[in-house]
């Protein structure tokens, strides 16, 4: 029973993790709590439904509910959601910075954005429920005791090569050397070379295309709806703070803790309690690191 | 005079439209020159150097860097034109490793950023033995030296520090102006403001004094050391010493 809640929390935290990264990227970066994230995570897994669509539900891989289309799908949705960001960006974050606005006025405008992007979901697909498979699925023993569904070992070898790749981009490329240098001073990143916006539009479309594989993970787990980005976007938050802000491996184990604390606190108290959980961490971490657990001291 | 790679005329700056803290500054940097900018706190200095790299508006006057007008570039313009800055405080990134510094000091380098780090570890090897360790290991000393290095990855013509010995302890404040100097004769101009004047000037071929925001002396080193008057004033010195 412990196992598998673990395991069910390794899973849950994955997810949580790839929108948590966007979340921190934002925080760090963009220099605003971008709450229109939750809704990037809903049009990726809906964009990704729209391919799957067109391209029809396809012969099954092994013993995965969906086939080549979905991948497909998940690689188009992953480039189009990160262009959507950018579009959100030019459409309004853009003009704000532009105005030198206050940051207050970034977070307030972000509420906006998320509102008119959950409603155009709603008006698109409408309020129901839908579905990249109707598949059924049999739970595999992966080890002793613990047992998952093939799309869940997908959804979780994916995220640790996404998590492993993103790594990579922002340690060793160029860009993601000077998306670290602007996180932590964007004075000095200026008079380095850096372009600014360049650097600011890089890192929408990096967090739309990782909100797009978490929508579709989401999805996988088991169904789409309007309000599955929003679900998350407390949990998303939780994990980026929980890690330490502007933190990669803090946005992964900030997930990976807010996954299990769900999962665990249901050996414990009722299922109601559940989403409350990650909260209560989040409090005892901050009470004795303010800056989140990889977080640098300001 | 002739090879003028910085040229400066009547720059107006300051931080908030219609308060000038620059009231129309002149100076020119040549090629191989080490020039500095004294005067007493509140001078404008420190603004007038960020008014040159793009960091405060310039409301009016004109900047030349290389025979081309500058004025009123951003920052990344005027680094891809030979021109580097090295601030004051915060002037290294100190989540990144002394190496990821000078390859983000070498963003807007197309190409040879391997031989160029080479350089930078050769001219500084105290840096090369920390490379992969975070910049906040490092010394004050260590810090300058990486921020000189940062700043040179472009091979910039001409180089501004602002306050380059800040902070540091009087051997190494002998270090970075022997640094300072070395640069020069490596064909890069520089142009730093320094509170510690006697010391700026005595590495320094020519020297401008600001007061309140406007030119009031300018001329070789040497003579401004040797000016009674100023060296009362601005220098530290006593009447008569």
């Amino acid at each position: 029973m412990l196992a598998q809640s673990i395991a069910d929390g390794i899973l849950t935290g994955a997810t949580i993790a790839l929108g948590a990264i966007g979340i921190s990227l934002g925080l760090q970066i963009l220099r605003f709590a971008n709450f229109a994230h939750s809704e990037l995570i809903t049009w990726g897994a809906y964009l990704a439904l729209v391919f799957v669509w067109f391209a029809g539900a396809g012969v099954s891989i092994g013993p995965f509910s969906f086939g080549w289309q979905l991948i497909a799908a998940l690689v188009l949705s992953a480039a189009l959601t990160g262009v959507l960001a950018l579009l959100v960006d030019v459409l309004i974050f853009r003009r704000l910075r532009a105005r030198g606005a206050h940051s207050l006025s970034f977070v307030f405008a972000s509420f906006g954005a998320a509102l008119i992007m959950r409603h155009v979901v709603v008006l698109i697909w409408g309020h129901g429920t839908h579905y990249y498979s109707h598949e059924l699925q049999m739970a595999v023993e992966v080890l002793p005791g613990v047992r998952m569904l093939p799309d869940q070992v997908f959804v979780l070898g994916l995220a640790i090569a996404v998590v492993l790749a993103l790594h990579l981009f922002l340690t060793r490329s160029r860009t993601g050397m000077a998306m670290r240098a602007m996180a932590e001073s964007p004075a000095l990143a200026r008079v380095c070379g850096i372009e600014i916006e360049r650097v600011i539009r890089w890192t929408w479309i990096l967090s739309g295309a990782l909100a797009a594989l978490a929508g579709v993970f989401l999805g996988l787990q088991p169904q789409l709806h309007p309000e599955m980005g929003f679900s998350v976007l407390l949990a998303l938050f939780a994990a980026a703070i929980l890690g330490g802000v502007g933190s990669l491996i803090g946005a992964v184990v900030g997930g990976l803790l807010v996954g299990l604390a769900e999962n665990l606190s249901l050996l414990v108290v009722g299922a109601g309690y559940k989403t409350a959980m990650p909260f209560l961490l989040l409090l005892l971490v901050l009470f004795f690191r303010p800056q989140g657990i990889f977080g640098q001291k300001r | 005079m002739s090879d003028v790679l910085l040229e400066v005329q009547d720059v107006v700056a300051g931080y908030v439209p219609g308060l000038p803290i620059v009231h129309g500054v002149s100076l020119e940097v040549s090629a191989r020159e080490v020039v500095s900018i004294i005067g007493p706190n509140g001078a404008g200095k420190s603004t007038l150097l960020k008014a040159l790299i793009g960091m405060v508006p310039v409301a009016a006057g004109r900047v030349t860097l290389l025979g081309g007008d500058v004025t009123g570039l951003p920052s990344h313009a005027l680094v891809m034109r030979g021109l580097a800055f090295v601030p004051q405080t915060g002037n290294i990134f100190s989540t990144l490793t002394v190496q990821e510094n000078l390859i983000v000091g070498g963003h807007t380098i197309a190409t040879r950023l391997a031989d160029r780090l080479g350089r930078a570890f050769d001219a500084f090897p105290d840096l090369a033995s920390k490379r992969r360790q975070k910049a906040s290991v490092l010394s004050g000393g260590q810090r300058q030296m990486l921020a000189i290095a940062r700043a040179l990855m472009t091979d910039p013509r001409v180089v501004l520090l602002d306050e380059p010995t800040a902070g540091l302890a009087p051997k190494v404040v002998a270090e970075v102006f022997a640094d300072l100097r070395r640069l020069a004769e490596l064909d890069v101009a520089v142009l730093m403001v320094e509170q510690n004047a006697k010391a700026a000037l005595r590495v320094s071929d020519r020297g401008y004094v600001l007061v309140e925001g406007r030119n009031r002396h300018a001329g070789e080193a040497a003579a401004l050391l040797a000016d009674p008057a100023l060296g009362a004033a601005f220098l530290g010195q006593r009447p008569g010493a």
